[in-house]
């Protein structure tokens, strides 16, 4: 049995989710439903649920002052969010799960899918401080970004990425320090994400981070040359933009 | 003749230049106030469609759903679009009958009262001399009002909530709305707000703020906005009591 509680301050909510789950997942019992972070620290100290759904807006605080509270988050956590853009970038960053009000019982399935399937050791911890970090840090442009494949997770600086290549529907990542990063996730993905972190698609399959460009080259053809040595294409189309 | 007539020609450059720039400063502030006006009326419009309230009410009708209250359902459903269209048309208008007004708070505050579990009542009062038909009013002033009294005033508290909407009229011409809440008071609730670490900001009050000082250009000047918590008034009651003066045309 898979032990389940839900934090949220609107009962409807509490209640639908708590339904759909009835239906969706039957293996999930909901044991408890809090919709104060007092409260729900207390139900999940004393229940030891195996996933927490939290809602961000409580009536005493922030969600993430719950998670704040335990040094060791030991259950899965899925954040339901009413929609607000900054929020939903800075999920998409520290790869957390998430789910929209009112929420599609297909993303319902999908994310309680993966919560399950993961390892609690699939770094939850550091992706939630990762959350944490870049909600407080919105409008900054280096930003925590989490990147998670079947090795692990790796929690990097945007800073600390030189590059991005596409490689088929995966995205191959160049870090500060030689290492290679290959997430199952579209470049087009991350173009979107990181744009606003000083990242210039210069190509279909090409994603830099434009500082840790050395120099760029305009004849015989465009190329952009990496500070760790990479030598890059610039498309036709991008060489005006460039 | 040349030179007699050089500074007849200078003066009547200068004078040209300074029509010109008069025009154009015309013309720039105008365009300023028009952009201005833009602006507030999509504040006004995002205002009243809060995201939170939109997606906790469809939530509220999503549980109704799941509940297998199908006419419940509906019903939250209908009153939404109905909202939802009654905003999108008052978008449009710079005034509206105090009839279509009532019409319009009436399902935001239904809508409210689903998502809050019926945890207030409210009641809305028109003057006997008031003809809501015939009085034209700047639409949806006194909802960002009316939510900061379900948000901030009425939340969390352990009485039954109320708000009183009261349409009066001190002068012949002057149209006064009161929105009164029984909740905390906004003085405590700024305290509250304060105490989780948000810096206290009522999107919902510098709105309407803006909005009166966007209608007073535009030549509704006698408009005022004026809060007060109950507690300064006499020590045993709390809540909020928000007015707004209309001079009517």
């Amino acid at each position: 049995m898979v032990k389940a509680v839900i934090v949220d301050d609107e009962i409807h909510a509490r209640e639908s989710l708590s339904r759909m789950l009835n239906v969706y997942y039957p293996s999930i019992t909901v044991i408890g439903k809090a919709e104060s972070i007092k409260s729900a620290y207390d139900l999940i100290k004393t229940q030891c649920p195996d996933i927490v759904f939290l809602d961000m807006q409580l009536t005493d605080g922030h969600g993430f002052d719950l998670l704040k509270m335990f040094e060791n988050i030991p259950f899965k956590v899925i954040i339901i969010s009413a929609y607000q853009e900054y929020a939903v970038k800075a999920f998409k960053f520290s790869a957390v799960d998430y789910l929209l009000k009112p929420v599609d019982p297909d993303d319902l399935v999908k994310a309680v899918d993966i919560a399950l399937a993961q390892a609690l050791n699939d770094k939850q911890q550091e992706r939630l401080n990762a959350l944490i970090e870049n909600t407080r840090n919105i409008g900054k442009k280096d930003k925590l970004l989490a990147l998670r494949n079947s090795d692990g997770t790796y929690i990097v600086n945007t800073s600390e990425i030189v590059r991005c290549e596409s490689d088929n529907n995966a995205t191959i990542f160049y870090l500060v320090d030689g290492n290679q990063v290959r997430v199952n996730r579209t470049l087009k993905e991350f173009d979107e994400m990181l744009n606003e972190c000083g990242f210039l698609r210069c190509h279909q399959s090409h994603l830099v981070n434009q500082r840790h460009i050395e120099k760029i080259s305009r004849f015989p053809s465009s190329l952009i040359t990496m500070n760790n040595g990479d030598v890059i294409p610039v498309s036709f189309r991008k060489r005006k933009s460039i | 003749m040349f030179i007699s007539s050089t500074p007849q020609v200078t003066l009547l450059v200068i004078h040209s230049v300074v029509f010109a720039i008069a025009i154009i400063y015309l013309i720039t502030s105008r365009k300023r106030l028009k952009e201005r006006i833009l602006r507030y009326e999509q504040q006004v419009l995002l205002s009243q469609m809060n995201p939170h309230f939109v997606f906790n009410s469809l939530t509220a009708i999503q549980s109704y759903i799941f509940r297998n209250e199908p006419h419940t359902a509906s019903k939250y459903l209908a009153s939404f679009a109905k909202l939802t269209r009654l905003i999108l048309e008052n978008s449009r208008c710079e005034l509206c009958s105090l009839e279509r007004e009532i019409a319009t708070l009436k399902l935001y505050l239904d809508l409210q009262k689903l998502r809050f579990e019926g945890r207030f009542d409210y009641t809305i009062t028109v003057a006997e001399q008031i003809d809501p038909d015939a009085t034209l009013i700047p639409p949806m002033l006194a909802q960002p009002l009316i939510e900061n009294a379900i948000e901030h005033g009425l939340s969390g508290i352990n009485w039954a909530g109320k708000i009183e909407i009261r349409y009066t009229l001190t002068k012949p011409k002057q149209l006064v709305i009161e929105v009164e809440d029984n909740g905390i008071g906004i003085e405590k609730s700024r305290e509250v707000q304060e105490s989780k670490g948000k810096q206290y900001r009522s999107l919902a009050t510098e709105i309407t703020k803006e909005r009166i000082k966007n209608l007073k250009k535009l030549g509704n000047s006698g408009i005022k906005l004026n809060i007060t918590d109950k507690s300064t008034l006499s020590g045993s009651t709390s809540g909020t009591i928000a007015q707004i003066v209309i001079p009517l045309k």
